[in-house]
């Protein structure tokens, strides 16, 4: 069913119903109003529930109906069967938006209870989302339908990384390590049966909100496969998306009568799809993040790629991933050479990787960092700093976020170790720069980033 | 189970598009056979013409490079391994043999998920035991069906040993199965073998083999 739907009542709503809200602790109902009022809501929030007077210190309502003032969107948590009825009531007092959090429709069998759902949200024009889904987080206005206390799931800062999940508990999960990571987003979503939205319309949103830079997605499948790649198409050439898809494997292929269809199985399919749109997909869940921040880099104009460190053997290895993911190694300028021969004790060779040796101190990086970001041979750089010197002074942080708040040139960094580099590399993450401890996933990613920056980025 | 009434007449379908397709013609009795044989040409192939999902040549219902004074007792002995293995036809095929080439395969199959789709991929037993194959979903552009061409692991065969395939051939015939695909009523279609020639031999490609079933 294709709506347009107006989404500001539901990702930015001045207020907000629980419906469903509950006194007991335990109880989904309670931890979604107490995730909103404690977790600091820009707007109004007002709980509603027939058989509660105060809820968490906020009057509490009998019926949406009884709320005196406007509510922009309802979070529905009510048993299955009270939905309908607590939507058309929504409906009736022209609720804008609802997330439907309750679960027991089409993945249970009941087709008709979700037909319902459309019908109600078709007549109002109402934006819904769900049900059987975990409905959304903004970061930036602290809307928060996530049922998972915080002390247990770690929310995100904001940021311009749009996450959105076919799957409410992968969903939840992957946010929460993101959110460790240090990765900010703009927006996460939950989707569920999708019954009136779809992650197609949601995409639809997200090419047009400024605030999102990158999106990423899991999916199991998709609604309309069709529609779904020409939004899609049209997105990746000026937003990148970067996705997971999980179901893989055959799933009840009778026995395939032709050729094509026995080598066109659906995953093989769905794979081919999202590379025709310039959809990235990803093979594991810590890549999903892991690709998405470098996305946040600058675009690279070429593939071709310096190495800086101070540990000879890590550069090597980090070269060898750079040429099995089709990335090439910058041959320096003239200029570049000379300048850096100059300055550089005797004992450094200058060549790339450029291994500035292991009494390096944050100055001799910052020299031969701002000489790289000069050259116009080098299009990226992997820094692969190893921390544990005991030259290798604090300073070594503040240079690389201040090169890489430059913008001139994407720049990973790469760093392995304990409790002191780990706290290091956190602190640089932060500063915003894509930090790794694996070479391999660094250099993939950097590849990732530049196959977008130079085949699909702005494509006619 | 696909029965005769699923299937399409894949060799109009072919001539409809201008794909082309080896010369060929259905024989019903063996005079035909000959008729027909003696007409296209020799060499000539002939293979059980049936729209039954099986492989011809398991079931022993090819034969290559037919004798002018064997057609007859080859069209006779055809049918009867049909029958043995209890496949249905309606006849046999008389076929010009195609020269060699690369053999490679193009096919179509509507998706649950995207419609349909067209698949590239080398033929014979390489495609499906080496799954090095390209997939598009229909409709493509041009650089979408030279990129499905290049794509493939073994693309280097096309350009090996001072040899140029005609590759823009296969590109043509790219194009005109996914149009094909939006506009007829397929389910699912196999062009396997399709035979590209070298560049130097005047190019091109052929169809050698067809199945199609109808939606």
């Amino acid at each position: 069913m294709i709506m347009t739907f107006d989404f500001k009542p539901l990702f930015q709503p001045k207020s907000i119903a629980v419906i469903g809200a509950s006194r007991d602790p335990n109880k989904i109902g309670h931890v979604i109003l107490k995730n909103l009022v404690e977790g600091g809501f820009s707007g109004q929030v007002y709980p509603v529930n027939p058989t509660a007077d105060v809820i968490l210190f906020q009057h509490s309502f009998a019926s949406v109906k009884d709320i005196p003032s406007e509510v922009d969107c309802a979070i529905i948590v009510t048993p299955p069967q009270a939905v309908l009825g607590v939507l058309q009531e929504c409906a009736d007092k022209g609720v804008k938006a609802a997330i439907i959090i309750t679960s027991g429709f089409a993945e249970v069998g009941n087709v008709q209870g979700e037909e319902e759902i459309k019908r109600i949200a078709k007549e109002s024009g109402m934006a819904v989302i769900g049900p059987n889904c975990m409905g959304l987080i903004n970061p930036s206005m602290r809307v928060d339908s996530v049922f998972n206390p915080v002390y247990k799931l770690g929310r995100p800062k904001q940021g311009e990384i749009a996450f959105i999940s076919q799957s409410g508990a992968i969903g939840a999960a992957v946010m929460d390590l993101a959110a460790k990571m240090g990765v900010g987003m703009s927006l996460f979503v939950s989707y569920g049966n999708a019954a009136v939205v779809t992650e197609t319309d949601l995409l639809e949103y997200l090419r047009d909100d400024p605030k999102t830079k990158v999106i990423a997605m899991y999916i199991e499948g998709v609604r309309d496969g069709r529609r779904f790649l020409e939004v899609a198409k049209e997105i990746t050439k000026t937003k990148p998306i970067i996705l997971i898809k999980a179901g893989k494997t055959q799933a009840g292929t009778k026995a395939a009568a032709s050729h094509t269809a026995a080598l066109a199985g659906d995953y093989a399919v769905y794979s081919a799809a999202f590379r025709q749109a310039g959809i990235i997909e990803v093979e594991s869940l810590t890549d999903l993040f892991d690709f998405s921040k470098v996305f946040l880099q600058p675009f690279p104009a070429g593939d071709k790629v310096a190495i800086l460190t101070n540990g000879g053997g890590i550069g090597v290895l980090t070269s060898d991933w750079v040429a099995t993911h089709g990335l090439k190694m910058a041959e320096f300028g003239d200029a570049t050479k000379q300048e850096l021969r100059v300055s550089m004790p005797i004992y450094i060779n200058i060549t790339n990787p450029l291994d500035l040796a292991g009494d390096a101190d944050s100055k001799r990086f910052k020299f031969a960092l701002d000489r790289l970001l000069l050259d116009e041979n080098i299009d990226s750089i992997v820094l692969t700093p190893l921390l544990q010197t005991s030259n290798l002074d604090a300073g070594i942080v503040e240079v690389v976020i201040n090169a890489s708040q430059q913008m001139k040139k994407p720049i990973v960094l790469v760093t392995i170790g304990g409790d002191y580099t780990e706290n290091n590399r956190k602190i640089i993450e932060e500063g915003g720069v894509p930090t790794y401890t694996s070479p391999y996933v660094a250099t993939k990613a950097l590849a990732k980033l530049t196959w977008y920056a130079m085949n699909h980025y702005q494509r006619e | 189970m696909r029965t005769a009434d699923d299937a399409m007449d894949a060799i109009e379908l072919l001539a409809k598009y201008n794909i082309p397709f080896v010369e060929s013609a259905v024989a019903k009795t063996d005079d035909d056979a000959q008729r027909f044989a003696d007409s296209i040409g020799y060499p000539i192939a002939m293979k059980i013409a049936t729209d039954e999902p099986i492989h011809k040549t398991d079931i022993g219902g090819v034969r290559l490079n037919v004798a002018p004074d064997a057609v007859r007792q080859t069209f006779n002995d055809i049918l009867k391994s049909a029958v043995s293995a209890g496949v249905g036809s309606k006849g046999v095929m008389i076929q010009q043999m195609a020269k060699p080439g690369i053999e490679v395969i193009v096919g179509l199959k509507q998706d649950r998920a995207f419609g349909p789709i067209v698949l590239f991929g080398l033929g014979g037993i390489y495609a499906e035991a080496l799954h090095d194959v390209s997939i598009r979903v229909c409709p493509i552009a041009e650089q979408d069906a030279k990129e499905m061409v290049s794509e493939l692991k073994s693309s280097a065969i096309f350009s090996s040993r001072g040899i140029e395939y005609d590759t823009t051939a296969l590109v043509d015939v790219l194009m005109k199965a996914s149009a094909m695909a939006i506009t007829e009523p397929i389910r699912e279609l196999d062009l396997n073998p399709v035979i590209v020639y070298p560049k130097s031999s005047g190019g091109g490609c052929l169809v050698v083999d067809v199945r199609a079933v109808r939606k």
